[in-house]
Protein backbone atom coordinates (compact mmCIF):
# COMPACT_ATOMS: atom_id res chain seq x y z
CA UNK A 1 0.00 0.00 0.00
CA UNK A 2 1.31 3.66 -0.36
CA UNK A 3 2.46 5.09 2.18
CA UNK A 4 2.54 9.08 3.25
CA UNK A 5 5.38 9.93 1.62
CA UNK A 6 4.23 8.65 -1.88
CA UNK A 7 0.45 9.97 -1.44
CA UNK A 8 2.12 13.30 -0.70
CA UNK A 9 3.92 12.65 -3.76
CA UNK A 10 1.25 12.00 -5.74
CA UNK A 11 -1.17 14.69 -4.52
CA UNK A 12 1.55 17.39 -5.35
CA UNK A 13 1.74 16.20 -8.65
CA UNK A 14 -2.37 16.52 -9.06
CA UNK A 15 -2.51 20.06 -7.65
CA UNK A 16 -2.10 21.67 -10.64
CA UNK A 17 -4.84 19.69 -12.13
CA UNK A 18 -7.04 20.46 -8.59
CA UNK A 19 -6.71 23.80 -9.06
CA UNK A 20 -7.47 24.18 -12.28
CA UNK A 21 -10.71 22.20 -11.67
CA UNK A 22 -11.39 24.18 -9.10
CA UNK A 23 -11.40 27.21 -11.46
CA UNK A 24 -13.41 25.22 -13.98
CA UNK A 25 -15.83 24.33 -11.36
CA UNK A 26 -16.37 27.62 -10.13
CA UNK A 27 -18.58 28.87 -12.91
CA UNK A 28 -21.35 25.98 -12.43
CA UNK A 29 -20.92 26.49 -8.98
CA UNK A 30 -22.39 30.04 -9.18
CA UNK A 31 -24.87 29.14 -11.83
CA UNK A 32 -26.08 26.16 -9.41
CA UNK A 33 -26.39 29.25 -6.61
CA UNK A 34 -27.97 31.77 -9.29
CA UNK A 35 -30.54 28.73 -10.16
CA UNK A 36 -31.43 27.72 -6.66
CA UNK A 37 -31.47 31.67 -5.22
CA UNK A 38 -33.37 33.23 -7.97
CA UNK A 39 -35.24 31.46 -10.75
CA UNK A 40 -38.67 30.29 -8.97
CA UNK A 41 -38.82 26.62 -11.15
CA UNK A 42 -36.34 25.91 -8.48
CA UNK A 43 -38.63 26.28 -5.41
CA UNK A 44 -41.75 25.40 -7.24
CA UNK A 45 -40.22 22.05 -8.30
CA UNK A 46 -41.55 20.78 -5.43
CA UNK A 47 -43.65 23.02 -3.29
CA UNK A 48 -47.26 22.97 -4.34
CA UNK A 49 -48.80 25.83 -5.52
CA UNK A 50 -52.24 26.19 -7.06
CA UNK A 51 -51.29 29.26 -9.57
CA UNK A 52 -49.35 30.98 -7.06
CA UNK A 53 -46.65 31.12 -9.72
CA UNK A 54 -48.14 32.21 -12.21
CA UNK A 55 -49.69 35.39 -9.97
CA UNK A 56 -46.32 35.72 -8.81
CA UNK A 57 -44.72 36.13 -12.20
CA UNK A 58 -47.52 38.34 -13.72
CA UNK A 59 -47.02 40.80 -10.82
CA UNK A 60 -45.35 43.73 -10.36
CA UNK A 61 -42.98 41.27 -7.85
CA UNK A 62 -42.45 38.67 -10.26
CA UNK A 63 -40.19 40.69 -11.86
CA UNK A 64 -38.01 42.52 -8.96
CA UNK A 65 -38.12 39.69 -6.60
CA UNK A 66 -37.68 36.51 -5.59
CA UNK A 67 -39.16 33.48 -3.63
CA UNK A 68 -36.93 33.72 -1.02
CA UNK A 69 -37.31 37.41 -0.48
CA UNK A 70 -40.22 36.69 1.25
CA UNK A 71 -40.60 32.94 2.02
CA UNK A 72 -37.55 32.83 4.62
CA UNK A 73 -36.49 29.56 5.85
CA UNK A 74 -34.04 27.98 8.20
CA UNK A 75 -30.72 26.07 6.39
CA UNK A 76 -32.07 22.86 8.09
CA UNK A 77 -35.41 23.32 6.10
CA UNK A 78 -33.31 22.74 3.26
CA UNK A 79 -31.89 19.68 3.95
CA UNK A 80 -34.86 18.11 5.44
CA UNK A 81 -36.49 19.12 1.59
CA UNK A 82 -34.24 16.74 0.04
CA UNK A 83 -35.08 14.40 1.42
CA UNK A 84 -38.66 14.81 1.06
CA UNK A 85 -38.08 15.56 -3.07
CA UNK A 86 -36.74 12.56 -3.33
CA UNK A 87 -39.14 10.19 -1.20
CA UNK A 88 -42.27 11.67 -0.82
CA UNK A 89 -42.79 14.67 -3.78
CA UNK A 90 -45.61 16.33 -2.12
CA UNK A 91 -49.00 17.22 -4.84
CA UNK A 92 -51.72 19.57 -5.16
CA UNK A 93 -54.38 19.59 -3.75
CA UNK A 94 -53.78 17.25 -1.19
CA UNK A 95 -50.97 18.26 0.35
CA UNK A 96 -51.21 21.77 0.61
CA UNK A 97 -52.21 22.46 4.30
CA UNK A 98 -51.49 25.97 4.77
CA UNK A 99 -51.03 29.57 3.41
CA UNK A 100 -47.40 30.82 4.42
CA UNK A 101 -47.62 33.50 6.59
CA UNK A 102 -45.37 36.59 5.50
CA UNK A 103 -44.98 38.56 8.04
CA UNK A 104 -45.11 42.56 8.03
CA UNK A 105 -41.43 43.27 8.55
CA UNK A 106 -40.81 41.76 4.78
CA UNK A 107 -43.30 44.09 3.32
CA UNK A 108 -41.89 47.29 5.23
CA UNK A 109 -38.42 46.44 3.98
CA UNK A 110 -39.93 48.06 0.12
CA UNK A 111 -43.09 49.66 0.85
CA UNK A 112 -42.42 51.60 4.33
CA UNK A 113 -40.37 54.21 4.78
CA UNK A 114 -36.90 54.15 6.90
CA UNK A 115 -37.82 50.26 7.04
CA UNK A 116 -35.25 49.06 9.79
CA UNK A 117 -34.03 45.28 7.80
CA UNK A 118 -33.44 45.78 4.38
CA UNK A 119 -31.10 43.11 4.49
CA UNK A 120 -34.02 40.63 3.36
CA UNK A 121 -33.97 42.35 -0.20
CA UNK A 122 -32.23 39.61 -2.46
CA UNK A 123 -33.78 39.52 -5.98
CA UNK A 124 -33.13 41.42 -9.19
CA UNK A 125 -34.38 44.88 -7.72
CA UNK A 126 -31.69 47.13 -6.55
CA UNK A 127 -31.36 49.10 -3.36
CA UNK A 128 -31.40 52.27 -5.14
CA UNK A 129 -34.71 51.47 -7.01
CA UNK A 130 -36.70 50.51 -3.72
CA UNK A 131 -35.97 54.35 -2.59
CA UNK A 132 -38.48 55.33 -5.71
CA UNK A 133 -41.41 52.79 -4.28
CA UNK A 134 -44.31 55.00 -2.94
CA UNK A 135 -43.77 54.47 0.68
CA UNK A 136 -47.41 53.32 1.87
CA UNK A 137 -46.72 55.12 5.75
CA UNK A 138 -47.12 58.29 3.91
CA UNK A 139 -50.46 57.83 2.54
CA UNK A 140 -53.74 58.86 4.77
CA UNK A 141 -55.82 55.80 5.36
CA UNK A 142 -52.56 53.41 5.09
CA UNK A 143 -51.10 55.24 8.02
CA UNK A 144 -54.38 55.14 9.95
CA UNK A 145 -54.80 51.71 9.54
CA UNK A 146 -50.89 50.74 10.63
CA UNK A 147 -51.09 52.22 13.79
CA UNK A 148 -54.42 50.51 14.91
CA UNK A 149 -54.85 47.35 16.51
CA UNK A 150 -57.25 44.43 15.82
CA UNK A 151 -58.46 41.28 17.84
CA UNK A 152 -59.41 39.58 14.52
CA UNK A 153 -57.21 35.99 14.49
CA UNK A 154 -55.03 36.30 11.43
CA UNK A 155 -56.38 33.51 9.13
CA UNK A 156 -54.81 30.96 7.25
CA UNK A 157 -56.22 29.94 3.99
CA UNK A 158 -58.22 26.81 5.36
CA UNK A 159 -59.66 28.80 7.90
CA UNK A 160 -61.75 30.68 5.45
CA UNK A 161 -64.89 29.36 4.25
CA UNK A 162 -65.12 28.58 0.62
CA UNK A 163 -67.43 31.93 -0.41
CA UNK A 164 -64.77 34.30 1.55
CA UNK A 165 -61.92 33.08 -0.76
CA UNK A 166 -63.58 34.08 -3.72
CA UNK A 167 -62.50 37.78 -4.69
CA UNK A 168 -65.30 38.92 -7.03
CA UNK A 169 -68.06 40.23 -4.61
CA UNK A 170 -68.60 41.03 -1.30
CA UNK A 171 -69.66 37.83 0.95
CA UNK A 172 -72.39 37.43 3.15
CA UNK A 173 -71.59 38.08 7.03
CA UNK A 174 -72.71 34.96 8.09
CA UNK A 175 -70.46 33.04 6.28
CA UNK A 176 -66.89 34.93 7.19
CA UNK A 177 -65.03 33.78 10.05
CA UNK A 178 -64.54 36.62 12.66
CA UNK A 179 -62.36 34.57 15.09
CA UNK A 180 -61.15 36.67 17.83
CA UNK A 181 -57.65 36.37 19.09
CA UNK A 182 -55.00 38.37 21.20
CA UNK A 183 -55.15 42.39 19.91
CA UNK A 184 -52.55 42.97 17.69
CA UNK A 185 -51.28 45.37 15.38
CA UNK A 186 -53.19 45.43 12.00
CA UNK A 187 -50.54 44.09 9.64
CA UNK A 188 -50.00 44.23 5.39
CA UNK A 189 -51.44 40.66 5.34
CA UNK A 190 -54.46 41.99 6.89
CA UNK A 191 -55.52 43.22 3.65
CA UNK A 192 -52.94 42.00 1.09
CA UNK A 193 -51.82 38.86 0.12
CA UNK A 194 -53.59 37.54 3.03
CA UNK A 195 -55.76 34.38 2.94
CA UNK A 196 -58.95 36.77 1.28
CA UNK A 197 -56.26 36.42 -1.40
CA UNK A 198 -55.07 33.53 -3.47
CA UNK A 199 -51.55 33.12 -3.63
CA UNK A 200 -49.91 36.15 -4.60
CA UNK A 201 -52.85 38.23 -5.37
CA UNK A 202 -51.74 41.19 -3.39
CA UNK A 203 -54.68 43.73 -4.42
CA UNK A 204 -56.75 44.75 -1.22
CA UNK A 205 -60.47 42.68 -1.37
CA UNK A 206 -63.35 44.29 -0.39
CA UNK A 207 -63.67 41.24 2.24
CA UNK A 208 -60.61 42.33 4.08
CA UNK A 209 -62.49 45.52 4.90
CA UNK A 210 -65.99 43.73 6.00
CA UNK A 211 -64.17 41.86 8.62
CA UNK A 212 -63.29 44.51 10.67
CA UNK A 213 -66.09 47.41 9.06
CA UNK A 214 -69.22 45.21 9.45
CA UNK A 215 -71.35 47.56 10.51
CA UNK A 216 -70.33 50.64 8.28
CA UNK A 217 -72.61 51.10 5.55
CA UNK A 218 -74.54 48.60 5.22
CA UNK A 219 -76.65 49.61 2.24
CA UNK A 220 -77.38 48.21 -1.24
CA UNK A 221 -75.09 50.60 -2.80
CA UNK A 222 -72.13 49.64 -0.69
CA UNK A 223 -73.18 46.03 -1.37
CA UNK A 224 -73.42 46.70 -5.03
CA UNK A 225 -70.12 48.32 -5.45
CA UNK A 226 -68.20 47.38 -2.94
CA UNK A 227 -65.77 49.52 -0.65
CA UNK A 228 -62.39 50.02 -2.99
CA UNK A 229 -65.40 52.05 -5.34
CA UNK A 230 -65.11 54.80 -3.19
CA UNK A 231 -62.17 54.43 -0.96
CA UNK A 232 -59.19 53.56 -2.93
CA UNK A 233 -58.36 57.11 -3.27
CA UNK A 234 -58.14 57.65 0.84
CA UNK A 235 -55.42 54.59 0.81
CA UNK A 236 -53.24 56.56 -2.18
CA UNK A 237 -53.45 60.59 -0.74
CA UNK A 238 -50.80 61.83 0.80
CA UNK A 239 -51.03 61.47 4.89
CA UNK A 240 -49.41 65.07 5.38
CA UNK A 241 -52.31 66.47 2.77
CA UNK A 242 -52.39 70.29 3.61
CA UNK A 243 -56.07 70.87 2.70
CA UNK A 244 -58.59 68.19 3.46
CA UNK A 245 -59.77 67.16 0.29
CA UNK A 246 -62.88 68.37 0.37
CA UNK A 247 -61.49 72.46 0.15
CA UNK A 248 -59.03 70.95 -2.69
CA UNK A 249 -62.31 69.65 -4.91
CA UNK A 250 -64.04 73.08 -4.16
CA UNK A 251 -61.13 74.67 -5.57
CA UNK A 252 -61.19 72.68 -9.03
CA UNK B 1 4.13 2.38 -20.26
CA UNK B 2 1.99 1.74 -17.63
CA UNK B 3 3.81 4.80 -15.51
CA UNK B 4 2.58 7.20 -18.61
CA UNK B 5 -1.32 5.70 -18.26
CA UNK B 6 -1.23 6.45 -14.82
CA UNK B 7 0.27 10.14 -14.53
CA UNK B 8 -2.53 10.84 -17.45
CA UNK B 9 -5.32 9.15 -15.04
CA UNK B 10 -4.16 10.96 -12.18
CA UNK B 11 -4.67 14.13 -13.63
CA UNK B 12 -8.36 13.66 -14.87
CA UNK B 13 -9.14 12.36 -11.20
CA UNK B 14 -7.41 15.56 -9.85
CA UNK B 15 -9.13 18.02 -12.50
CA UNK B 16 -12.45 15.77 -11.29
CA UNK B 17 -11.91 16.42 -7.87
CA UNK B 18 -10.56 20.19 -8.21
CA UNK B 19 -14.26 20.85 -10.02
CA UNK B 20 -16.37 19.25 -7.82
CA UNK B 21 -14.57 21.10 -4.46
CA UNK B 22 -14.70 24.34 -6.43
CA UNK B 23 -18.27 24.01 -7.31
CA UNK B 24 -19.41 22.81 -4.28
CA UNK B 25 -17.33 25.45 -2.17
CA UNK B 26 -18.61 28.08 -5.01
CA UNK B 27 -22.10 27.36 -4.22
CA UNK B 28 -21.67 26.68 -0.77
CA UNK B 29 -20.53 30.51 0.36
CA UNK B 30 -22.73 32.26 -1.81
CA UNK B 31 -25.82 30.12 -0.79
CA UNK B 32 -25.34 30.22 2.96
CA UNK B 33 -24.51 33.64 2.80
CA UNK B 34 -27.95 34.66 1.89
CA UNK B 35 -29.62 31.87 4.03
CA UNK B 36 -28.36 32.65 6.80
CA UNK B 37 -29.19 36.09 7.70
CA UNK B 38 -32.68 34.79 6.39
CA UNK B 39 -33.02 31.98 8.45
CA UNK B 40 -30.42 30.79 10.26
CA UNK B 41 -29.30 27.28 11.07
Amino acid sequence: MFQWPQIKLILLFMLPSIMLGVLAGSYPGYQLYKYTWYNANFCTSCHVHDYATIGWAQSPHGATTTCHDCHHQRLRDYLKEMIVMIKDRPEFPKDLHHTPYVKKELCAACHVSNAADKSTITGPFELEDVKKIPKVDLSHLHSLHLKKKTELKLLNHHELSPSERGIEKLQPLHEMNFERAESRNITCADCHGGPQNRGHNFSAVDSSCIRCHQETHTTKVTKEVGCRFCHFQDFMIPANLKKPLKELKTEN
Amino acid sequence: MLKKNKKWILHLIGFILGFAIGGFIVFQVLFLSKVLPHGGL
